[in-house]
This record gives structure tokens, sequence and C-alpha cells, in this order.
């Protein structure tokens, strides 16, 4: 192998083998607070095991095959049934082109627990959570379902904290019941267990200027604003909308300021959106920022203008524009993520 | 392993202790302790249970083809007893 391509390959593995080794040792610790931190760092792990794998020109079957185990392995110890059942997935492709008595021994250890865990996966998974889930962030349930479906979701959570999209969920639930604390947590969990997803952090900035003190609030966006060129276009679309809501109660000049902050975001959004709806979406920004700065009111019309004319007429006509577009505009990916996991 | 340095831990699988990360050729060592039991258990680790044996640490080591060298490394608390041994090459 060259040199180069074998110390990228180890540096990837070393580092992931300590995380594991910390995150062993944080499980042995048994509380709540030290097992999410190894879910955490084992997530960290699986990922960097597959980065070491990309390092690699050529990989042997074999090769493949056991990183996949170590990555599913990282999975279930890490607490996360659907991740390390997409793996699982991937391990099944892998097998081809192994040996069959070397790829059983290399799966001997994993086999057992993966199973158990799936199990008990499916045991916590009661029919209330899953309709919850396949509901998705946008639909109300009545205050009695969603009750029983917060207990259930509280006892998944309890025996696997590294299910990053069921945080997502709690924050959801945690939204509707007014609880901004909780929110906010449980949506800070889901993004420490996948840093890389941009739906979340898109959710996290439709989140913000609601959950977060004004302040606090303000630094989250500063934190975006430094890479929104380059950020995914569900970011930019929420960075748009959370600079809007802020500059509500803003002095006129740093209002101004913000709307042209959301006017770029909503640019940079534009030139990289691959969804009609995402791009319709932005478009409605882009109107209602035109709107803003010519010192109009904006309406509901916009957003028949922008192309989004069948969201619009299930709202009722004076309904306010922008909270239409933030409350919306946060279920654009989200909830096709949760129908498709589901 | 005087002087081998530790290049890679790994869980999910054996070996647990990796001195050579070359694909397709690893080298290291698959580690087992027990709190007691002594050569009983660590044969049974070893060896497998039931007849015919299953899942043995030396058979699975054995039918391993991306391994260029393996050691076992397996211990014993109570009574204080060690085995180790070299499976490949």
């Amino acid at each position: 192998m060259n040199p180069v391509v074998h110390d990228v390959y180890e540096l990837s593995l070393a580092s992931s083998g300590k995380l594991k080794l910390r995150a062993k040792a944080l499980l042995a610790e048994g509380t709540p607070d030290a097992v999410f931190r190894a879910c955490v760092l084992l997530h960290e792990a699986a990922r960097g095991q597959r980065r070491a794998i990309y390092a690699l020109p050529t990989c042997p079957p074999v090769t493949l095959l056991s990183s996949r185990v170590e990555e599913c392995w990282c999975f279930v110890e890490g607490r996360d049934p659907l991740r390390a059942a997409a793996t699982w997935g991937e391990i099944m492709q892998a097998w081809e082109g192994v040996e069959d008595a070397t790829a059983g021994a290399i799966l001997s250890r994993l086999a057992p627990q993966f199973r158990a865990v799936q199990q008990e996966f499916a045991r916590l998974a009661t029919p209330r959570l899953i309709a919850s889930w396949n509901a998705g962030p946008g639909v109300s349930l009545s205050r009695t379902e969603d009750a029983k479906a917060r207990k259930d979701l509280d006892a998944m959570l309890a025996r696997f904290p590294g299910l990053a999209n069921f945080w997502a969920m709690r924050c959801h639930l945690a939204e509707r019941d007014g609880d901004k604390p909780g929110a906010w947590d449980a949506l800070g969990r889901a993004r420490q267990l996948d840093p890389g997803d941009t739906t979340l952090a898109a959710l996290a900035l439709g989140l913000a200027p609601w959950a977060l003190p004004p302040a606090e609030a303000e630094q989250h966006l500063a934190g975006v604003w430094g890479t929104i060129e380059g950020a995914a276009p569900d970011i930019c679309l929420m960075y748009a909308l959370a600079e809007v809501v802020l500059a509500r109660g803003a002095r006129p000049d740093e209002r101004a300021l913000r709307w042209g902050h959301a006017r770029v975001a909503a640019g940079a959004g534009q030139a990289r959106a691959n969804s009609l709806r995402l791009r319709r979406y932005l478009t409605a920004v882009q109107f209602l920022l035109d709107d803003l700065f010519a010192g109009r009111e904006p309406t509901m019309e916009i957003l028949y203008r922008a192309g989004l004319g069948e969201a619009a007429a299930m709202e009722k006509p004076d309904a306010n524009v922008v909270d239409f577009l933030t409350a919306h505009a946060r279920r654009v990916s989200p909830g096709a993520e949760f129908g498709e996991a589901a | 392993m005087p002087g081998r340095r530790v290049a890679h831990m790994q869980m999910g699988m054996a070996p647990d202790i990796l001195f050579d990360l070359t694909p397709g050729a690893l080298r290291g060592v698959e580690t087992a302790g027990r709190t007691s039991g002594g050569r009983a258990a660590l044969a049974t680790i070893r060896n497998g249970t039931g007849a015919p044996a299953r899942g043995g640490k030396r058979a699975q080591l054995l039918a391993r083809v991306d391994l260029a060298e393996v050691h076992l490394s397996l211990w014993c608390a109570a009574p204080r007893v060690s085995i180790m041994e070299r499976l490949k090459p």
C-alpha cells in the first residue's frame, strides 16, 4: 500500500480506536449522562471507521466486511438500533466476495448482539410510537395521544439514547408542549449524535429564535453566518427565516442588516436547492424580503406567487406569512426524513 | 509482545489488538479473561463448547483468511492462570 494512504488509513482507525476505549469507560460508569456521552463517541468512532475505508484506493472485500462489522458494532454499543440495522444491510452486501468461513468468523461476535438489540428495539417500538413517528413533526395528535407517545418515546430513549431521530422527535413533542429548554436540549442531543446532518442543523436554526433568549439566538445565528455561502440549501432557508424573525424586535438599522443577511442566505440556498419544494420556499422568502425592504407588509399573496398556493389555500388569508413560512419550512426536509426512516 | 506497537483496538470482532493494519493481512492478538474457572474456563474459550465444539476462538481465528499473524492470549484471575498461543503463521 502507498505509505501516505496507509498513514491516513491508520490514523483514522487509531482515532476511532481511542474513541471506543473512552466510550467503554463511560459505559462502565453507567449514569444516563455518561451513557449518552459514550453514544456520541461511538457514533464518531463509526464515522472514523468509514473514513478510514474511504482512504483506501482499493479495498479488499474482507477488509470492507470487517470495517462494516466494526461500524455496526459501534452503533449497537452506541445504542442506535436504526443505524446498526442500516449498517447490517451493508454487511450483507459486503459478505459477497468473502469466503463463508471467514465471514462467519468475522460476524461471530456481532451477530448475537445485533439480534438481541433489534428484538429489544422492536419491543419498545409500540404501534402508538410508530404512528406518532409516521405522523411526522408537523401533525398534531390529540393531547392524550401525545402524552402516551411521549411516555413510549421516553422509554425508548432511556434504553436507546443513541437514536438521533428519536431525539428530534422528542424535540417536536417538547415544542408542542411549549417546553423551550426541553426542545432545545433534545435537538442538541440529536445534533451531537449526528453533527453532519444538515436537517438537524436547519431545525436548530428554526427553533433558536423561539427556544433561546435573544442574545443566545443571535449568537447561534452568528455562528452559522460565516459558513452560509457553502451551507446546505435547507440551512440557508431556515437561517433566512430565523433572521427575519429576529429582525422583528430589532432597531431599524439592525433590522436592515438582518434582512440583508437573510437575502444573502436565500440567494445562496436558491443556487444549490435540489428540490422544487425547497426552491419554492426560498423564492417565497425572497419575495418576503422584497416586501420588507420596500416597506410593504408581506401578505399570503407571496406564497401564491412562489408556487406554494396549495399550502396557502389551507391557511387563513390574514395569517402572518412569516409565521406560516417558518412553521411550514421546518417540515420540508424533516417530514421527508421521518417518512423514509419509518 | 515486546517491541510491538499497538496500532488499533477493535471491539466488534477478533483480534482485539492489532499491530499491523495492512488490509487483508492483519497482525494482532485476540484476548479474553475470566474471573474464575482456571484452565477449564480458558479451554472453553479456546476450543468452544459442545461436541462438535462451537464458538471456540481458536477455530474462528484459524478460519480467517485476512489474518497474516495472530496470537491468542487468555488469562484467569483465580486461580491465576494464563495461556499465550501463536495461531498464525
